[in-house]
C-alpha cells in the first residue's frame, strides 16, 4: 500500500506544551499508554492542577489504570465504560476553555479522530489540539459512490453498509469525514473480487 | 497576480489627519484599480532625485467607483526619507506609482472572535478590515491606542465605520492605557487576534498570547521595518564575481536593483519573504520578520530589502 498518500494521519508521539493554561487528556484503551509516556517525558513541566482527565476503557483496562491518575491531585478526572458517553460529553467541556487551552487525545483511530472533530467543531485550533494512535487500527469508511459510513473495517476489502457495493479501502483520509475513502473494487469486472484480507489491526 | 504590475496614480486629495500624519487619495490615471482584501498593502514608488524610494502602505479603502486608494502616511523624521517626501514634497497633483494591493495580514475568516488592536497610525489596515467585515461569522472588537485627542485624526472615520460598542480608545496622554494582557486573557476559543502599531505594541501581544497559552496561528500581526542605514559593504555575486558596493542609505535590495538584479520583492520591509536570497560566504546582518531563528543562525540567507551584512563583504549565490 502506497503512502505517498498526504491526508493519511502519520502519528508522533505526543508531545506536552508547556505553554497551556488548562488541558484535557482524553485516552481510550491502549491510548492511555501514550498519555502515561508524555506525562513522563514532560517531567516537572508537567502540571496535574491544570489537567483534567477522561480516560475510556473495559472495567479491566479502567481498574489498572486507575491508580496512576488517582495518585495526582487532578481538578477533575472521570472514567467511562463506554466511550461514546465521553464522546458526547465533549462539547460541554469545551465550551467552557478559553485560549490557553490544550488538548491530548490518543487511543484507537476512529476514536481519536471522532474526539478531534468534536474539538474542531468547539473551534479548538489544530495548534492546540494533538492526537496520536495507540491500538486498533480499524478504519471507517465513506463510500464514494453511495456515501454512506462503514466502521470497525480491519479488511482491505469491504461491502458498503449502504449500497453493498464492494469497496476497497483507499489510504484517503478526510479529517472532515473522520473516515478513509472507499471505491468500488470490482469495477471494471462485476464480482471478480481480489483477496480479501485483514490488514488494518 | 502581477506582482510588478505598475499603476500610474495621481494624488487627488491630501488630509492632515494628526500633526504627523497625513492621509492621501491616490487616483489611477486611467481605469479601475484592483480591488483590495482587508489588511492589504501597496508599495509606493516614489521618484525622488536623486534616488527612488519604494515604500509599503496599508490600504485604507477603495472609492466605490474603484478610481481611488486611501492611504495613510506618519512622517518619519528619522527614516530614510520616503515618508517625509511624501509629507513635504508631494501635492494635490504629483504623479506617483504604486504596485496592486497584496495582503500579508488578512482576517481568518473561520474565526469567532476578531481582536483588532492598533496604535497609532497602525490603524490603517485595521480600517481596511472593516471592509470585510460584514462577511465575516465571527464577532469584532476594535482597541485603538494614540497620544492624545490631538492625535485622534482616525476617531471620526473609526466611528463611522465601527458599531460604537465594539470601539474602544486608549489615550496616552491622559494615561488611559489598554492592558493587552487582560484584553487576551480568558477569552473564548476560536479567537483571533490582530495587532499593527508600534514594536513596543506588536511585542506586547506577542508576549502575552505566549504567557497566556495561545497558539500562534492565532496571533497576526503586521509591521513592516523601514530599511535602516549601516556601513557600506561589498556584495559579491557569486556565478560572476562582480563586486557591488552597497552605500551606507542604500539598500542592499536597491544596489541589486541598481546593478540591473531582477529581484522578486513585494513589501519591501523585511515581511514577505519574496527577495529571500541566498547566502554563500560572510555573515548577514539580520533585520527582517520573515526568516525564522534557524534560518537566521544559519547565515545561509538573507533578505535584502531590510538586512545588511556583519563584516566587509558578503558573497550572495546569485
Amino acid at each position: 500500500m502506497s503512502h505517498s498518500i498526504r491526508s493519511k494521519p502519520v502519528y508522533t508521539p505526543l508531545e506536552y506544551d508547556a505553554r497551556g493554561m488548562h488541558n484535557l487528556l482524553v485516552g481510550l484503551a491502549e491510548g492511555v499508554d501514550a498519555l502515561k509516556e508524555m506525562i513522563d517525558r514532560a517531567g516537572d513541566a508537567f502540571n496535574p492542577a491544570i489537567t483534567d482527565i477522561m480516560i475510556a476503557g473495559t472495567p479491566d483496562e479502567l481498574a489498572s489504570i486507575e491508580p496512576f491518575f488517582l495518585k495526582d491531585d487532578y481538578p477533575y478526572i472521570r472514567f467511562y465504560e463506554d466511550k461514546n458517553e465521553l464522546i458526547e460529553g465533549l462539547p460541554s467541556y469545551f465550551s467552557q476553555m478559553n485560549m490557553g487551552f490544550r488538548f491530548y487525545c490518543a487511543g484507537p483511530e476512529q476514536f481519536i479522530w471522532d474526539a478531534a472533530a468534536m474539538a474542531t467543531r468547539a473551534h479548538v485550533h489544530e495548534q492546540q489540539m494533538q492526537v496520536e494512535g495507540r491500538g486498533s487500527q480499524a478504519r471507517r469508511v465513506t463510500c464514494t459512490h453511495c456515501g454512506a459510513f462503514t466502521s470497525d473495517v480491519t479488511t482491505n476489502i469491504v461491502p458498503c453498509s449502504g449500497c453493498g457495493l464492494h469497496l476497497f479501502l483507499y489510504d484517503h483520509f478526510s479529517r472532515r469525514l473522520r473516515a478513509y475513502m472507499g471505491f468500488r473494487v470490482d469495477a471494471e469486472i462485476p464480482g471478480e473480487l481480489p483477496e480479501v484480507v485483514e490488514v488494518f489491526k | 497576480m502581477n506582482q510588478k504590475q505598475v499603476i500610474p496614480v495621481f494624488v487627488s486629495e491630501i488630509k492632515q489627519l494628526t500633526p504627523i500624519i497625513k492621509q492621501f487619495t491616490l487616483t489611477a490615471k486611467e481605469g479601475e484599480l484592483p480591488h483590495f482584501s482587508g489588511g492589504s498593502h501597496l508599495v509606493v514608488t516614489m521618484d525622488s532625485k536623486p534616488k527612488k524610494h519604494k515604500n509599503p502602505y496599508s490600504v485604507v479603502s477603495i472609492s466605490p467607483d474603484r478610481k481611488s486608494y486611501v492611504i495613510a502616511i506618519r512622517r518619519d523624521e528619522n527614516g530614510r526619507g520616503g515618508s517625509m517626501y511624501m509629507h513635504d514634497q508631494v501635492e494635490v497633483g504629483s504623479e506617483l506609482e504604486i504596485s496592486a494591493p497584496y495582503n500579508l495580514f488578512p482576517l481568518y475568516p473561520p474565526a469567532q472572535k476578531h481582536i483588532l488592536i492598533a496604535g497609532g497610525v497602525g490603524v490603517t489596515p485595521i480600517m481596511g478590515f472593516m471592509k470585510d467585515m460584514p462577511f465575516m461569522i465571527g464577532d469584532y472588537e476594535v482597541h485603538y491606542a494614540r497620544r492624545s485627542e490631538e492625535h485622534g485624526g482616525f476617531d471620526e472615520p473609526l466611528k463611522e465605520m465601527v458599531d460604537a460598542d465594539r470601539l474602544h480608545f486608549y489615550n496616552d496622554a491622559k494615561g488611559i492605557f489598554l492592558d493587552i494582557r487582560e484584553l487576551m486573557s480568558d477569552q473564548p476559543l476560536g479567537t483571533h487576534v490582530y495587532v499593527c502599531g508600534p514594536t513596543g505594541m506588536i511585542n506586547a501581544v506577542l508576549d502575552a498570547g505566549k504567557e497566556l497559552g495561545w497558539p500562534d496561528g492565532a496571533v497576526h500581526y503586521e509591521i513592516f521595518k523601514s530599511h535602516e542605514t549601516g556601513k557600506p559593504f561589498v556584495a559579491k555575486i557569486a556565478s560572476t564575481g562582480q563586486e557591488i558596493h552597497v552605500s551606507e542609505d542604500e539598500s542592499l535590495l536597491e544596489a541589486l536593483e541598481r546593478s540591473q538584479f531582477n529581484i522578486d520583492y513585494l513589501c519591501r520591509g523585511g515581511a514577505c519573504g519574496f527577495c529571500k536570497t541566498a547566502v554563500v560566504d560572510g555573515v548577514p546582518e539580520h533585520r527582517d520578520y520573515f526568516l525564522n531563528d534557524q534560518e537566521k543562525e544559519s547565515n545561509k540567507f538573507i533578505m535584502p530589502c531590510v538586512s545588511r551584512c556583519q563584516g566587509n563583504q558578503i558573497v550572495l549565490a546569485l
